[in-house]
């Protein structure tokens, strides 16, 4: 037996903020991800974004912002190690959109800082896993 | 024996069975008293003679715009989670209706009389488990605007807070006061409906949380608490009801002398032994049976008050 690695070994460096309120059933959030080349595919941003709001949350001082994680917290992440492994395989990239004006690239010592903003479709992305009794819905119980 | 077996099998799943159905809480949405108070929504409400200012829902739902526009909007985000709202203003309007036939409640034997305030009979007809209590101020610094709102989930049944969400967003030029409200309703949601998922967990774990008072009449009869039987006084017998038929024996007696006894934090179930959904009144009426059968042979009547307390009193009807 042997524990299967969890997606954020595979992920880089990466940062979450709030960008603003989004439209309804959406997060609006800025991904910054820190990498030793200054071009990072936008689904290398969607997929944090993904993994951010899921098991991280955000917050923005500026907008006055603060979610907690979607998921309820990172040990869902390892608890459910299996199914999320499948899930940041293919399926997160029907729950993003990179809004492609919004990427700045910012030199930090020998890394590149590129941030996008991204949108979450978090209604549609909490809707399927509570499908998928990943996580709990209000309704659960009853 | 085979049959016995499945029949033994079935009855093992009985409460799973009964648990799948479990009745989902109901929830309403009403403006705080501080909001009502700040746009002067209030009235006035004769309570036996003393005059108490109440909040006016009917007036503020039918005449504030953004009330009713953010009432809407907290409803069809609970939709979405599967939660539809009780709608105030329809429960208002019944209540109207009814108005009539609620006013007072006599005692049959004693004539006393029980009077109940609007909130009260609001909270009685509508039977919403939680209240979504809503609030906001618009603050104004110079050419800016910013919103701040506040949502409270009270428990009906003891007015315990049980998910809040509060803050202030960010400050606008340009955005209209709707828009600046919408934002603030979709912004806040996420975090309260979390919380709310929390009470429900600790609901469905735990049973429901009520306060129960056992009273004596003093009519004569010379019944206290302190009366015996089969050497055990009528207060240990009332405790040990009280531990054996609520959840996980969770409860608190409080205070207890030789006329009254108070129970606390009662956990009762949230569904009688037929699967059908329990609240105080019953659950207080079972002991009422209780107390009417051999050997105490007491008789005694259920008084409620809003959703979450009554009263047992013992003596007579």
């Amino acid at each position: 037996m042997f524990a299967l690695p969890i997606m954020a070994d595979n992920l880089p460096d990466y940062e979450i903020e709030g960008a603003g309120t989004g439209n309804q059933g959406t997060y609006l959030v800025k991904v910054s991800v820190l990498s030793k080349k200054s071009k990072v595919i936008d689904d290398e941003i969607g997929r944090c974004a993904i993994h951010g709001v899921l098991f991280r949350g955000f917050a923005n001082k500026e907008f006055r912002q603060q979610q907690k994680p979607l998921a309820g917290s990172a040990m869902v992440e390892q608890q459910n190690v299996a199914f999320f492994n499948d899930f940041f395989e293919t399926t997160y990239k029907n729950y993003y959109q990179v809004l492609g004006s919004s990427r700045q690239v910012v030199k930090v010592g020998k890394q590149y800082k590129v941030s996008s903003v991204v949108t979450v479709a978090k209604d549609q992305l909490r809707k399927d896993l509570q499908e998928a009794g990943i996580i709990k819905g209000l309704n659960s119980g009853f | 024996m085979k049959m016995k077996n499945i029949f033994s099998v079935v009855l093992l799943f009985m409460p799973l069975l009964l648990w799948a159905q479990a009745k989902k809480p109901t929830l309403m949405v009403i403006p705080a008293d501080t909001w009502c108070s700040v746009n002067g929504y209030m009235t006035t409400f004769d309570d036996q003679g003393k005059k108490n200012n109440i909040p006016d829902y009917e007036q503020a739902i039918q005449t504030n715009m953004d009330l009713y526009n953010v009432v809407t909007k907290i409803g069809e985000l609970m939709s979405e989670q599967g939660f539809p709202l009780k709608d105030l203003s329809q429960t208002v309007k019944s209540l109207k209706q009814s108005a009539a036939e609620d006013e007072m409640t006599t005692s049959r034997t004693g004539g006393s009389t029980l009077a109940e305030s609007p909130l009260d009979r609001l909270l009685n007809r509508a039977k919403a488990d939680i209240l979504i209590e809503v609030a906001w101020k618009v603050n104004t610094t110079g050419p800016k605007r910013s919103i701040t709102y506040t949502l409270r989930g009270l428990d009906a049944y003891t007015n315990k807070q049980v998910a809040a969400a509060q803050g202030t967003g960010a400050p606008s030029f340009s955005a209209e006061l709707p828009i600046l409200l919408e934002e603030a309703v979709i912004e806040k949601m996420d975090g309260f409906v979390s919380q709310l998922q929390s009470h429900f967990d600790d609901l469905l774990t735990n049973g429901r949380e009520v306060n129960i008072d056992i009273r004596v009449f003093d009519n004569g009869s010379g019944l206290s608490l302190e009366e015996e039987y089969d050497g055990e006084e009528l207060t240990d017998i009332i405790d040990n009801w009280m531990a054996e038929n609520t959840v996980n024996h969770r409860y608190n007696l409080s205070d207890a002398t030789d006329n009254m006894m108070h129970f606390e934090q009662v956990r009762i179930p949230l569904y009688r032994t037929n699967g059908r959904p329990m609240d105080t009144r019953q659950f207080v009426g079972e002991l009422r049976k209780f107390l009417s059968d051999a050997p105490y042979s007491i008789t005694s009547k259920v008084l409620t008050k809003g959703l979450g307390r009554a009263n047992l009193i013992l003596g007579e009807k």
